[in-house]
């Protein structure tokens, strides 16, 4: 039994360092929210695999393929729904306001899909239209990717622009780290940028993907979440 | 027949055992489904996780890390 380091899947490799990350700057937030550090160990579990069954369970949705748990890829919008039902499920269980929880989660998923996505780049998933112009990919090898063709490179470009969300959120997280508005600000900034960056990628059909109709769904919410904050605010 | 539950023991005793039920079905059957595996592995943590927000006691806390330890071996020598 030997271990071949020089084998490591990439892809993993970023999508446990994006979690990492994500943990240890939970600790951060939730220090901010004055939030028990049990209560974060605890939910920051219940999150880690609500992030990684919604994961998988999409992507053997989307792609019909895919019959194991284990082999299923990961998709963004899976894990988002995941993370948050099961915070849904811990606050229920635990009797632990939910807006705090959420404020403390919700504002990092944009750095979380920022780092995995350069997993997607280096394993080729996720790759963007045919493109014959500056900062061009072509993929000798790659699982998924289309070999020796010219490509956009739409995964980098997804990690800057999250980065950037992350850092704005980062900005207007002190102002409004009471109210729920920084939910509603996250899911509108990423709804829009992912729905806009799905027409960069191979897989657009032509008309409007099962991403983009999810991604809909996220403004639609985000909105209403910032509106009913704005009423609460103004009462 | 009702079961007292002191220190969260019921909940560590459920969680070790969904933590061995994949290397028991491996060492009689040579096979092991990934699936069933990692399901077993999560729902042992969430088990852990409802101990450690009822009780949260050292006996619990340390079982937790002994889980999570286990977890960690456990993932290496099946994955492998």
């Amino acid at each position: 039994m030997l271990i071949n380091f020089e084998n490591i899947p990439v892809y993993g490799l970023f999508i446990l360092i994006s979690l990492f990350v994500n943990s240890i700057i939970i600790f951060f937030l939730a220090k901010a929210q004055k939030i028990n550090k049990n209560v974060v160990l605890c939910s920051l579990t219940y999150e880690l695999i609500g992030i990684i069954t919604g994961a998988k369970i999409l992507n053997m949705i989307q792609i019909k393929e895919n019959n194991s748990f284990y082999y299923a890829g990961f998709s963004s919008y899976g894990g988002v729904i995941g993370g948050i039902f099961s915070l849904v499920i811990f606050s229920r269980l635990y009797k632990i306001p939910l807006k705090k929880l959420l404020n403390i989660y919700v504002p990092l998923l944009p750095l979380l899909y920022s780092i995995s996505k350069i997993g997607c780049f280096f394993a080729g998933c996720c790759y963007g239209i045919e493109y014959d112009g500056i900062g061009c990919v072509i993929y000798e090898y790659s699982k998924d990717a289309p070999l020796n063709i010219k490509l956009f490179p739409v995964q980098i470009i997804e990690t800057i622009v999250n980065f950037i969300i992350f850092i704005f959120i980062l900005f207007i997280y002190k102002k409004n780290k009471d109210n729920l508005k920084i939910v509603g600000f996250v899911f509108i900034l990423c709804g829009i940028s992912k729905f806009l960056l799905e027409f960069l990628r191979f897989s657009w059909n032509g008309f409007i993907t099962s991403t983009q109709i999810i991604s809909i769904i996220f403004i639609i919410i985000g909105i209403f979440i910032n509106m009913k904050g704005r009423k609460n605010e103004e009462k | 027949m009702k079961i007292k539950n002191k220190f969260g023991f019921l909940q560590i005793f459920i969680s070790y055992i969904f933590l061995w039920i994949p290397l028991i079905i491996k060492f009689f059957t040579k096979i092991l489904n990934k699936d069933i595996f990692i399901i077993c592995l999560m729902l042992s943590l969430l088990t852990m996780v409802d101990a450690k927000m009822k009780y949260n006691n050292i006996f619990v806390k340390l079982n937790y890390f002994i889980i999570f330890f286990l977890l960690i071996i456990f993932f290496i020598l099946i994955m492998i």
